[in-house]
């Protein structure tokens, strides 16, 4: 995809410009931010299609700017942790990121990670062009979802979710059926991944929607 | 000897020595009363009936005249002309006295039973005997009950002196008292105190390390990868890579050795988990196959870290075989050395020349990650001498499932 365009909001100079020259090589249009103000500046002028939001920022932290974003917009986030503590991580997760990368990484995972997300946003489903279940409808063609006939935003990523669980409605998701439909993830991806994605997508469609099965992991309730 | 059963012994013997040394003391001072008594009163009628003797010319108060059945030493007294007596505490017990006979060879002699006075004292020693033995006992006892106040509590002290230096090291004795049993408690406690904050700063400035290299080495990998293909720039990409896996492996190891973390278990198909993890590794997979009740991702990467190993350290083939809650990893390489099999899962354990390959945190981390999920990592070699590693893993089909689920599990609608 030539030309996406990436906001890097990172604080040290050259983490930001190796990753920044990295991922023009990617043939992404990068536009950078060293901290949490001027990150929001960037996004608000340059409207990028994928934010990359180191969690540890002076003045802003990463968490912050997050939640800022998701009032507005519904926009890819990945955030870099730089601590790897768990706490952070799943703050980071609340605050709406669709996923994350713990420091020391590889830009090429990077890449890698940003790629599924936009993929995510941008997938185009064939077959069936609208799933109902319950109050929800989804419009696959539009990407909307509907609950009671309101339009709800989710996040690309919450709506892969949202789309994986309802097509299979009545059937049990383990959370690594779901890392690796969803998020592309082999045995390495973080099951808080899921869990906190599908408190988030409960939160804006209804708890009853998505049952927790124990020890297993979820099930969209067949209408 | 027990501390307790040698106070107790030291108890008693000084008890038993006490009432011996009374008991003697008593008897004597009454045996030598009660002869000194008979003996002058004996003496005292063998005067009157020598003075009865002289005035009347009988013989009144059952005495005789120059009694040949007397004894010699008390006869040979009255020749010399003394008022005597004489005590013979046997067969039979008697005491004799006599008075000499004025202007006349030989004396009065009378006699009169011990033996009542002999069943006296026979009747005190018993009872001194008693009450020695008795004494004893009791003080015995109380120096018994006193013995395992102490040793119990000293028993306790060592108990958990032990605890601290085995598998504990935040227990502590906690006892209270101003004797010296309290103040060696005290400072044990106070010991275990300044080692557990020693080792807590170690590992809290391995994590700090570790923590503050991440930022340099995430810029440095960056930038490696930007530089233009070539021998150098391999090299350099190489090291950075491995740097970034050392600073990982690090904070890993710090996160897990303090105790932070938790695990979420799920239903394990070992067979399918090992083959997603080993996908990428030469490794062929055997065995029946199994499922456990564990936490998939940290049971992978311990797998994932094992199988590294063999591959790294080890010689094809590398076996995954799987069994009932166990996996067990196998090469066919030199094994491990003996300093391996029985320090192989601290941090750096092996050599550094056998480290040139990882970053030899590989098993320590296994071993830490095994120790959430309550998995045992054992190391061993196998018959041809190639490294074995298998992870057991407990039985929590029984005990999981009566427990109470995490808030976030806890019912379908939450």
């Amino acid at each position: 995809m030539p030309g996406t365009r990436v906001l890097l909001v990172e604080d040290d100079a050259v983490i930001r410009r190796a990753t920044e020259l990295a991922l023009r090589r990617e043939r992404f249009a990068v536009s950078v931010a060293c901290d949490g103000l001027e990150g929001l500046a960037a996004f608000e002028s340059g409207r990028p299609e994928v934010v990359v939001l180191d969690v540890m920022l002076p003045g802003l932290d990463g968490v912050s700017v997050c939640r800022l974003l998701r009032a507005e917009s519904e926009v890819p986030v990945v955030m870099l942790s730089a601590r790897g503590d768990p706490v952070d991580v799943v703050r980071g997760l609340e605050a709406g990121a669709d996923d994350y990368l713990s420091k020391p990484f590889e830009v090429a995972v990077l890449v890698a990670r940003l790629r599924a997300v936009l993929r995510r946003a941008s997938s185009a489903r064939s077959g069936s062009s609208t799933l109902q279940s319950g109050h929800l409808s989804v419009d696959l063609d539009g990407a909307e979802v509907r609950a009671d006939g309101e339009v709800v935003a989710l996040t690309p990523t919450e709506y892969r979710l949202l789309v994986d669980l309802l097509e299979h409605a009545g059937r049990v998701r383990s959370r690594e059926a779901l890392l690796q439909s969803v998020w592309g993830y082999d045995w390495t991806g973080d099951p808080r991944l899921v869990d906190v994605h599908v408190q988030r997508l409960r939160a804006k469609i209804g708890r009853e929607s998505i049952e927790t099965v124990r020890g297993m992991g979820y099930k969209a309730v067949r209408a | 000897m027990s501390l307790r059963w040698q106070i107790s012994l030291a108890f008693a013997i000084g008890a038993g020595a006490m009432a011996a040394i009374f008991g003697v003391l008593v008897y004597e001072r009454t045996a030598a009363d009660r002869a000194a008594h008979a003996r002058a009163l004996e003496s005292q009628r063998a005067q009157i009936a020598a003075s009865l003797f002289a005035s009347t010319g009988r013989l009144a108060l059952g005495a005789s005249v120059n009694d040949p059945s007397a004894p010699a030493a008390l006869r040979r007294a009255v020749d010399d002309g003394q008022v005597a007596s004489f005590l013979r505490t046997r067969d039979p017990a008697v005491v004799w006295a006599a008075a000499p006979l004025k202007g006349g060879i030989g004396g009065i002699f009378v006699n009169t039973s011990f033996a009542g006075e002999e069943q006296a004292l026979a009747a005190l020693r018993r009872v001194l005997l008693e009450i020695g033995l008795l004494s004893t006992l009791v003080i015995a006892a109380g120096g018994s009950m006193f013995a395992r106040r102490l040793s119990t509590r000293l028993r306790r002290a060592a108990i958990v002196a032990g605890r601290i230096g085995e598998q504990d090291p935040a227990a502590r004795i906690g006892m209270h008292g101003r004797d010296e049993v309290a103040a060696l408690a005290n400072t044990v406690d106070r010991m275990a105190d300044s080692l557990q904050q020693r080792v807590e700063r170690e590992r809290r400035f391995a994590a700090d390390v570790a923590h503050e290299l991440r930022t340099p080495v995430t810029g440095l990998l960056a930038a490696s990868a930007l530089l233009e293909d070539g021998e150098a720039a391999g090299m350099v990409r190489d090291r950075a890579r491995r740097l970034a896996r050392l600073v990982e492996d690090l904070l890993e190891i710090s996160r897990l050795e303090a105790g932070a973390e938790s695990s979420q278990l799920r239903t394990v198909d070992l067979a399918a988990l090992a083959r997603s993890v080993c996908a990428d590794h030469p490794v062929s997979i055997a065995g029946p196959g199994g499922q456990a009740l564990s936490d998939p991702r940290r049971l992978a990467r311990i797998i994932s870290n094992l199988v590294d190993n063999s591959c790294t350290h080890g010689r094809p083939p590398v076996i995954v075989e799987i069994a009932d809650r166990s996996v067990r990893v196998s090469d066919s390489g030199p094994g491990f050395s003996k300093e391996m099999l029985a320090h192989g899962t601290e941090r750096f354990a092996s050599a550094s020349s056998a480290r040139s390959a990882g970053t030899g945190l590989g098993l320590a981390i296994a071993a830490a990650q095994a120790g959430v999920i309550g998995a045992k990592l054992t190391l061993a070699n196998n018959a041809c001498g190639g490294a074995v590693v298998t992870i057991s893993l407990p039985d929590l089909h029984k005990t999981a499932m009566s427990e109470p689920w995490p808030p976030e599990q806890c019912s379908p609608a939450c």
